[in-house]
């Protein structure tokens, strides 16, 4: 009893002793900052979704905004492009991450770099990008119609739905390629050569040897670019096609191009819930993940 | 090297040049492409065919004078003021948090990196419900920077974190056994170890930042409008060769900042 | 100079080093040996302020310095990858602790030139961590340590990043050094029994996060007090058996088959005084075993299950017709020995012969005052048979 009592104090004195900290209230200053600048902001935003334009306490902005058509369209387009968006990145970031790291050509470290860079590039441009390439009057075009001599451009997809899935794609899919070149790179060699010398066909290593071990990483990587692509806003607005709304979108021509701050506040809310769902499930997966490597060392 | 033996999955050459082809197929348009084509497009004098009709420099010259130029400005004093107050409060939470008990470490973990699920959009929207009134913030840069920094703090806290956990405990350990006060240890060693940490989170934060465009739109002053912004007011106009130009002269100066940032950080080294 | 009052350590709910008890004099050098995970490393890090012990004292000189930061103890440290500060040169490692004390500038570059000269590195001061070999790092780490005069030092590991080469050259280094630091204690951690009888005044044999026993190197190894230290410093055989008598001639012990007299030194405590009927393992060298005629009456009969070259001898395997183990035997040469698979004797050197308490299990008692030469109660049928000597532990079923 005593040894308890006396242990409690100790520790408190001797945290405090310890190198490099200073005790509990260091990590104050940090909080405070983001809790001024977004969590408060974002508790007046869930507040500001329960008062009317009129200055009335309710659930009346909330009626009006769920119930209406345009939020429900916006809010199925945004998970269903999210999710197609999500599935493609995973299937084409892990053939490119599987080639990079494992049927390596000359100049696979300058393409592994680009990659990198990528990352650190705006959305908007693959909105512009897109516009270019796929355009009526864009690079594919003119080379279809030289081909074919017809007048109409052939492909027609930059303002609907797919076209912002396929800009998404293009823009998210090294967002999955870097965690898994990551776990790729832990993959020991000598494994692979067993598993050939033992009569492994690549379909059958890549199965059962490569995708097991990457599968963390596929999992962070994947959740991290639903997360993201729910969330993203710059390539909707450069792309600017009428009838692709999302749930960012409508936040912000509710919120900056008609005014309507409640209406924008309630979408924003329901925006953050999803991601904050999707969210909880990333950091599982990343918990997971660095669990793994961490027990591997 | 992996090299050597074709890297250890496909040992055939016919099937590795068809892994190869398969590859290009799908990295070109998918990587590439789209960064040739904007490079392109900033060059194009007019372009109707599968190239351009011509080439000039008009379009680079228009996007670094005038009003582009000014946003140019603005977008850069953004990122470094937005990027280094990131790296300096993420960084701050890596270390301070080592020091507090396990409950509050990971509360303040999990709340730096909170902004990462929350739609860029969302946060404009509420900076502008917390502050668009406020007479010290409403329509001043204020807000830009702000919204800045909350959304690349969290990039910017975990990259030093990450660094944080690599570091041996030791070197802090032996540091102290010799005497050095836990003030001395953390100027002396951790922060000179972390150095190259901080510099990348330093880079990370400021490349976001140049970029951003959802916040940025949401508060943005009249007097503040950051090159992103000027790119998409272009876009929408349809002078899209002009936004081109802008994007090209967005990406060279990040990488030129970045470049002077490692340039700084090598020097600071020796 | 250390003092350790039944420190204990856990981290959660794992217990790093439990209720122990060991003091280091001024100018003596103390060795905790012991396999990884036994709680060595933990006690040095208690002296050095980078644990907190959950409950016991730890003192230096005399003063409490438990709840002290490290930064205020005044103890040389060298961690076992030496953590040279890779931003700072030689020169500024080694500086580092006497800047930290704010001395003047001259003083520090006399006593930083004096502890690099010590080590034999005064001509690297210019040179950056990076550039230095593992043995040069080592010696700049040791005389980072030096350079704030600790009058405690402790070494954890100092050699094990080393290749064996190396090793040899700088445990001549570090015994050259100890005569040099004629006041320092030194506290040396180890898995490594040869660093351990190399170096240490005394070693404290480790196991399991708790002392087993602590003495002078010589003593620990000619008579163990127990039977973990027996195997662990230097490898010992152990017979399990029954104590038939014990006299001044020694004990009297049946195993292997035989009757046998260790006459060996015995330890103080458990060991010195077996009665009859009780268990005791005998502790035999692999190399105090030579091999005799399997139908020797002298000799322990057994079969041989292997040879190895190791140069120098040959080491056997005998699995001994009675009990379960196998012992090893160093012969210097393989003249009269049966092919693997044959039966062979060994024969022991009875005057080298030691006892160490058996384990027994404390259920069953032991007839105290049996006399000498009384017949030999066998043990009771369904008893526990002797645990091996690996599980044995230092405490002996009596003193526990």
């Amino acid at each position: 009893m005593t040894a308890a009592a006396t242990a409690a104090p100790r520790a408190a004195r001797f945290r405090l002793l310890r190198p490099g900290s200073g005790g509990a209230w260091w990590v104050l200053p940090p909080l405070l900052v983001v809790g001024g600048a977004f969590l408060y902001p974002l508790a007046l935003v869930v507040q500001q979704s329960f008062v009317s334009e009129r200055g009335e306490a309710g659930l009346e902005v909330w009626r009006t905004v769920v119930t209406s058509a345009a939020f429900g369209e916006a809010l199925l387009r945004t998970v269903s492009i999210a999710a197609t968006a999500t599935a493609g990145c995973l299937v084409v970031g892990t053939f490119l991450a599987v080639v990079l790291a494992f049927v390596p050509f000359p100049g696979a470290r300058l393409v592994s770099r680009l990659v990198d860079t990528v990352l650190a590039f705006p959305s908007f441009l693959i909105a512009l990008a897109f516009t270019f390439l796929y355009g009526s009057a864009g690079v594919v075009n003119s080379a279809l119609t030289g081909l074919t001599g017809s007048s109409a451009p052939p492909l027609d997809f930059i303002y609907s739905p797919t076209g912002l899935v396929l800009a998404e794609i293009t823009f998210y899919t090294p967002f999955v390629m870097r965690p898994l070149l990551a776990a790729f790179s832990q993959v020991p060699r000598a494994q692979l050569e067993v598993a050939a010398s033992l009569g492994a066909r690549p379909g059958r290593v890549l199965r059962q040897v490569l995708l097991p071990e990457a599968l963390p990483a596929l999992a962070a990587g994947g959740s991290l670019t639903l997360l993201l692509t729910l969330n993203e806003f710059g390539l909707v607005l450069f792309i600017g096609a009428k009838d692709v709304i999302t749930l960012p979108m409508l936040v912000y021509t509710q919120g900056i191009v008609t005014f309507h701050y409640p209406q924008a506040c309630v979408v924003a809310v329901v925006q953050v819930a999803l991601s904050l769902a999707l969210y909880g499930l990333y950091r599982l997966a990343h918990a997971r993940m660095s669990g793994r490597t961490g027990g591997a060392r | 090297m992996s090299g050597i033996q074709g890297g250890g999955l496909v040992w055939s050459r016919s099937g590795r040049l068809g892994v190869w082809a398969a590859f290009a197929v799908v990295f070109v348009p998918v990587i590439l492409a789209p960064l040739a084509v904007v490079v392109l497009a900033a060059f194009a004098g007019s372009w109707n065919g599968v190239l351009p009709g011509s080439l000039t420099g008009r379009h680079l010259e228009q996007a670094l004078s005038g009003e582009q130029l000014a946003s140019l400005s603005v977008s850069v004093q953004t990122g470094l003021l937005s990027g280094l107050t990131a790296v300096a409060v993420g960084g701050w939470a890596a270390v301070a948090v080592r020091g507090a008990p396990p409950a509050l470490r990971r509360l303040t973990d999990a709340v730096l990196h909170l902004p990462i699920a929350v739609s860029s959009v969302v946060i404009g929207l509420g900076l502008l419900v917390a502050f668009g009134t406020s007479p010290l913030l409403a329509g001043t840069m204020g807000m830009v920077v702000i919204a800045h920094v909350v959304l690349v703090l969290a990039f910017a806290h975990s990259t030093v974190s990450a660094a944080l956990d690599r570091l041996d405990p030791a070197y802090a350990l032996v540091a102290g056994s010799l005497g050095a006060t836990p003030a001395r240890v953390l100027w002396r060693i951790r922060l000179p170890l972390l150095t190259p940490a901080l510099s990348a989170a330093g880079s990370l934060s400021i490349a976001l930042s140049m970029g951003e465009v959802g916040a940025t739109i949401m508060v943005y002053p009249a007097s503040w409008r950051t090159l992103p912004v000027s790119v998409f007011a272009l876009t929408d106009r349809g002078r899209v060769f002009l936004a081109a130009a802008e994007t090209l002269v967005l990406l060279a100066a990040t990488l030129l900042l970045l470049l002077a940032l490692g340039r700084m950080r090598t020097r600071a080294a020796k | 100079m250390i003092r350790f009052d039944s420190v204990s350590v856990t981290y959660g709910a794992t217990t790093a080093l439990c209720d122990f008890t060991l003091e280091v004099a001024r100018g003596e050098t103390v060795a905790l040996l012991g396999p990884s995970g036994s709680g060595k490393s933990t006690a040095l890090k208690a002296v050095a302020g980078f644990v907190r012990p959950s409950s016991g004292r730890v003192l230096l000189d005399g003063r409490d310095v438990t709840d002290e930061p490290p930064h205020r103890r005044g103890i040389g440290v060298v961690v076992q990858n030496y953590a040279l500060f890779p931003h700072m040169r030689v020169f500024d490692n080694v500086a580092f602790g006497l800047r930290a004390r704010r001395l003047p500038r001259a003083e520090i570059a006399e006593r930083v030139g004096e502890v690099l000269a010590m080590v034999g590195m005064d001509g690297y001061r210019d040179r950056m961590p990076g550039q230095l070999s593992g043995g040069q790092q080592q010696r700049v780490a040791i005389a980072r340590a030096l350079a704030i005069r600790p009058p405690v030092l402790l070494l954890d590991e100092p050699l094990s990043a080393l290749d064996a080469g190396l090793r040899q050259e700088l445990l001549g280094e570090l015994q050259a050094l100890r005569r040099e630091l004629p006041d320092v204690a030194i506290l040396y951690v180890t898995h490594d029994q040869n660093e351990a009888l190399a170096l240490a005044d005394r070693i404290a044999i480790m196991r399991d996060a708790a002392l087993v026993d602590a003495d002078t190197s010589d003593a620990l190894y000619r008579r163990p007090p127990s039977a973990f230290t027996a195997a662990f410093l230097g490898g010992a055989n152990l017979l399990p058996g029954t104590v038939l008598s014990a006299g001044p001639a020694g004990v009297r012990v049946r195993a292997g088959g035989r009757e046998i007299t260790a006459a060996g030194p015995v330890a103080s405590g458990p060991a010195a005084s077996p009665s009859a009927g009780e268990p005791a393992l005998v502790c035999v060298r692999p190399h105090a075993l030579r091999t005799a005629p399997h139908d020797a009456p002298d000799a322990l009969p057994g079969v041989l299950t292997g040879t190895q070259w190791r140069g120098a001898s040959y080491r056997l395997t005998v699995r001994l017709d009675d009990g379960p183990e196998s012992v090893v035997a160093d012969v210097p040469t393989l003249e009269g020995t049966p092919a693997p698979g044959g039966r062979i004797g060994l024969r022991v050197d009875e005057a080298v012969l030691v006892p160490v308490p058996g384990d027994s299990p404390p259920a069953v008692p032991a007839s105290r005052d049996s006399a000498p030469g009384a017949p030999v109660p066998d043990p009771a049928p369904g008893a526990p048979a002797p645990a091996a000597p690996a599980a044995g532990d230092s405490a002996s079923g009596e003193a526990a």
